[in-house]
């Protein structure tokens, strides 16, 4: 039954996908996705045959994909856009919930797919996504091969199963160790592979994008694959992932400084903010995997708020922002402009927003292994800090009323949701200690899993 | 009887209630009058000052050194805690004293000085934010919690600076004061992380470290040389915000955390020294660039600086009681010159006539005794601010904008083209019809 669960969590959505395609003129496409998420949400709660990492990540993904549904503009809402965004769920839940190697690399095809098959604007802004995504996805499938083919070699019954190869050490073969990590830096976005990510978010569809990084199946791979299944590599063959995360980290909040398109500018805060979550992961203590879960949940959260409020504007003024100009779009939505800012000071770790506990927590858990993250989180974070407040500034500020375009303001499905979302932020800010009880069970479970 | 620990934990948590509960008043839509939000200020400020009261009794009628007041963890994780201890010392207590005293008496002032301006309830919740994280870091016992009070004094001054946000010019000077806040707020942050890295067994060296990197924060927040650009930027806020930010409590919390760095300081004395000669450089510079100034907030806010300036030269040179004393009589002055500001210029008038007409010149004292070409010299250097900012964009600004733009054009350059997006450009309203 509880492998049954697990399973459904990942196969309703996509059937869900299938049916918005099938029925999608017929019955309110939004409708059909928002009840698939919801399936998939309820299914993943009670995580009784998943490890701890995955339980979360499900649940979270699950919850996120909801609010991300509930909130789209009705442009947004075509069957395709429903039908894709159902896939990135489906993908990215049957990567997080597999113990099976054939079906985690499907699973991370799937939720790829909605994002690659749309060369929406232009072909030649959609090749850099693409070549970077496909090189990650073809370096996955050839660590796949490898492994089973070691593990035959070794005589192992089923060459697919992650938690029968693991602790075994038969895969000591670098090639192995080189694929997997090009597939984790692709698709995490890390520095030199950054590229993908800005160049989604401007030409593509700015919710699916979001919610497709969301997913950080980079950090999960590390969790997933790289510790158990390499374990001779130990922590200096870890490093280079952190290392160059946190080049990434200081790289992407370097080029958000004079980025003036909004698109790209949370695109860039989302991957240099998430980019500490790798470090987290790979520091081998408990802090810093309590940190790292946390982080995930801030960084998730915070960052869905924020592209469901530009989405929300641009849906609103019909086309693609700017910030060379002050907007003032603030005064006729003050609504979309209070939730815009809590969300912004969360992802930058103020206090008062669980952001502050989780930095906390990742400086600490991480100092012994990676004192580098103690300068350069404070740097990348005061830096994003400014961008973002710039950002904000730029959209929902310096103008009189009169002199901006009446739009609406927050709608009520808009309001729950993001309210929902702004309420786990500030709320377990105030009192971080429920989310610590969380975080430690958690990342025990995680700890213990990873070096049995 | 109750506690002197709870008095100090009631003391600091009641204006973070206030803020917490009136914000949630007015996010479920209840009508909140400015009578009633004046007069809820009024209470907490009176309950908070009777409440530093009765801890100044308890300390001094025990002669206590020191009063602590453990509430647990704030959070906790294995062997990782984040403690939620307060303290007041002699240090401590004055700074609590003057926050409460000068917030209540800023709060009083402004019931009638922001009377019917649109932002009213706003100020009031960014003084209440103000005071909570102004509290927590003067009573914080240790620098992880003061970190989360630093931040919410930056924060709140940022939004007060950009209080009047439909212009342009309070939301862009607020920006460049929160660039110069974060960036010093590095010096916090990592310092903090240092300390903890040395745990109990701190060296000279990561001494001296720790004090430098805790001289950039208290610089940023104290507007020392070189980051006195921001100040005359931070007049955009009402002249109350001005009052208690510039005059009393913010600009001097600098200071505060100078004075906690007093161990360090005493085992890296050439990190002193340098705390000395920022802190006269400073006085020099803003005395100086504040007798240029034409307009009377600017020139109060750089008479502050110099003071503060003095202040840090005191505490580099080991003589705390002084510079106690010191930051309690110029918080108080500064706050009456400030919140008097906007009528100076009456004020003056009236003085005038009662002397017949006959006021003396003021203000040419020092400046006779130098030559004519260095007064020129010197008026225009005191015209640029001391080419402080000019100093910072060219240094730190400038670099990095040139990197960033530099990074961005590779980066569109690989995408193979620079936009290809539908880009709207938001209309002024009315616009399309004429």
């Amino acid at each position: 039954m509880p492998e049954m669960l697990t399973m459904m969590a990942w196969m309703v959505p996509l059937a869900g996908a299938l049916l918005v395609r099938v029925v999608g003129d017929k019955v309110p496409p939004r409708s059909i996705a928002v009840a698939a998420a919801l399936a998939a949400l309820v299914c993943s709660l009670p995580g009784a045959s998943l490890d701890a990492l995955s339980h979360f990540a499900m649940v979270l993904y699950a919850g996120l994909t909801v609010v991300v549904l509930v909130a789209a503009p009705k442009k947004d809402s075509t069957v395709g856009e429903q039908a894709g965004t159902l896939l990135i769920l489906a993908g990215t839940l049957a990567v997080y919930a597999t113990d099976n190697l054939a079906v985690l690399v499907g699973g991370w095809i799937v939720s790829m797919l909605p994002l690659w098959v749309k060369p929406k604007e232009s072909m030649a802004s959609w090749l850099v996504p693409r070549l970077m995504l496909g090189v990650g996805t073809v370096a996955l499938g050839g660590a796949v091969v490898l492994i089973a083919m070691e593990a035959q070699s070794s005589g192992i019954a089923d060459v697919m199963s992650i938690s029968a190869l693991q602790g075994v050490k038969i895969i000591d073969n670098p090639a192995v160790y080189g694929l997997i990590l090009l597939a984790i830096l692709t698709r995490k976005g890390v520095v030199p592979f950054q590229s993908w990510l800005p160049a989604m978010c401007e030409q593509g569809s700015l919710l699916q994008a979001g919610l497709f990084v969301n997913g950080h199946l980079g950090a999960f791979l590390v969790a997933r694959l790289v510790v158990p299944l390499l374990p001779n590599l130990g922590q200096d063959g870890l490093a280079p992932i952190s290392i160059l995360a946190l080049v990434t980290a200081a790289y992407t909040s370097l080029l958000a400084l004079t980025e003036r398109r909004p698109r790209r500018l949370v695109g860039l805060l989302l991957l240099s903010q998430s980019s500490f979550i790798l470090a987290g992961v790979e520091s081998g203590t408990q802090e810093g995997f309590a940190g790292a879960l946390l982080f995930w949940l801030v960084v998730s959260l915070s960052t869905t708020v924020l592209f469901v409020v530009l989405r929300a504007l641009e849906a609103r003024l019909g086309g693609w922002l700017r910030t060379e100009d002050y907007l003032g779009l603030g005064m006729r939505a003050p609504r979309l402009a209070a939730f815009f800012v809590v969300a912004a000071v969360a992802v930058v770790g103020m206090p008062g927003t669980l952001g502050f506990a989780a930095e906390d927590l990742l400086l600490h858990g991480t100092l012994e292994s990676h004192r580098w993250v103690g300068l350069i989180l404070p740097f990348a974070t005061a830096m994003n800090a400014f961008s973002l407040l710039r950002l904000f500034a730029r959209l929902f500020l310096g103008r009189y009323e009169r002199m901006v375009p009446a739009i609406p303001d927050a709608l009520p499905r808009e309001r729950w949701v993001l309210t929902a979302c702004l309420l786990v932020l500030v709320g377990l800010g105030v009192m971080p200690q429920a989310a610590m009880i969380f975080a430690q069970a958690k990342s025990t479970a995680l700890h213990a899993m990873l070096h049995r | 009887m109750v506690s002197s620990e709870l008095i100090l934990g009631a003391v600091v948590a009641l204006p973070g209630l206030v803020f917490a509960l009136v914000t949630m008043l007015w996010l479920l839509g209840a009508p909140l009058k400015e009578r009633f939000v004046v007069i809820v200020t009024a209470i907490t400020y009176s309950v908070a000052v009777l409440g530093v009261l009765a801890l100044f009794v308890e300390m001094s009628s025990q002669g206590l050194q020191q009063i602590l007041a453990s509430f647990g963890n704030w959070f906790k994780l294995g062997a990782y805690e984040f403690p939620l201890i307060l303290k007041v010392d002699r240090v401590s207590l004055p700074f609590a004293a003057l926050t409460v005293i000068l917030t209540g008496l800023v709060g009083a002032f402004s019931a009638r000085y922001m009377h019917r301006e649109p932002g009213f309830l706003r100020f009031f919740l960014l003084l209440h934010l103000f005071a909570f994280g102004a509290l927590v870091i003067f009573t914080a016992g240790s620098f992880d919690l003061l970190i989360a009070g630093w931040e919410f004094v930056g924060l709140t001054s940022v939004l007060l600076i950009a209080f009047f946000h439909e212009r342009p010019d309070p939301v862009s000077n607020a920006l460049r004061v929160f660039a110069v806040y974060r960036g010093c707020d590095i010096g916090l942050l990592v310092g903090v992380v240092v300390l903890h890295h040395y745990h109990d067994h701190v060296t000279p060296g990561a001494a001296a470290l720790v004090s430098l990197l805790f001289l950039l924060a208290a610089s940023g927040k104290s507007a020392q040389f070189p980051f006195s650009g921001w100040l005359p930027r931070a007049m955009e806020g009402p002249t109350p915000s001005s009052a208690i930010f510039y005059g009393a409590i913010s600009v001097h919390a600098g200071a505060y955390l100078m004075l906690r760095t007093r161990p360090y300081l005493e085992m890296a004395p050439q990190v002193a020294v340098l705390v000395v000669a920022v802190g006269l450089v400073t006085a020099v510079l803003a005395t100086l660039v504040g007798r240029a100034c034409s307009d009377v907030k600017t020139s109060l806010a750089y008479a502050s600086v110099t003071q503060v300036g003095v202040i840090f030269a005191e505490i580099g040179m080991g003589w705390e009681t002084l510079a106690l004393v010191h930051i309690c009589g110029h918080a108080a002055v500064r706050t009456l010159q400030f919140l008097r500001a906007p009528s100076a210029l009456h004020e003056f008038h009236q003085l005038h006539a009662a002397a017949g007409g006959e006021l003396g010149q003021t203000g040419s004292h020092y400046e006779a005794f130098l030559p004519v070409a260095v007064r020129a010299r010197l008026y225009r250097f005191a015209l640029d601010r001391a080419h402080m900012d000019t100093l910072l964009d060219r240094i730190v600004v400038a670099p990095l904008v040139r990197v960033s733009t530099l990074l961005n054009r590779t980066e569109y350059r690989m995408e193979g083209k620079p936009s290809g997006a539908r880009v709207v450009r938001v209309p002024v309203a009315g616009e399309a019809d004429a």
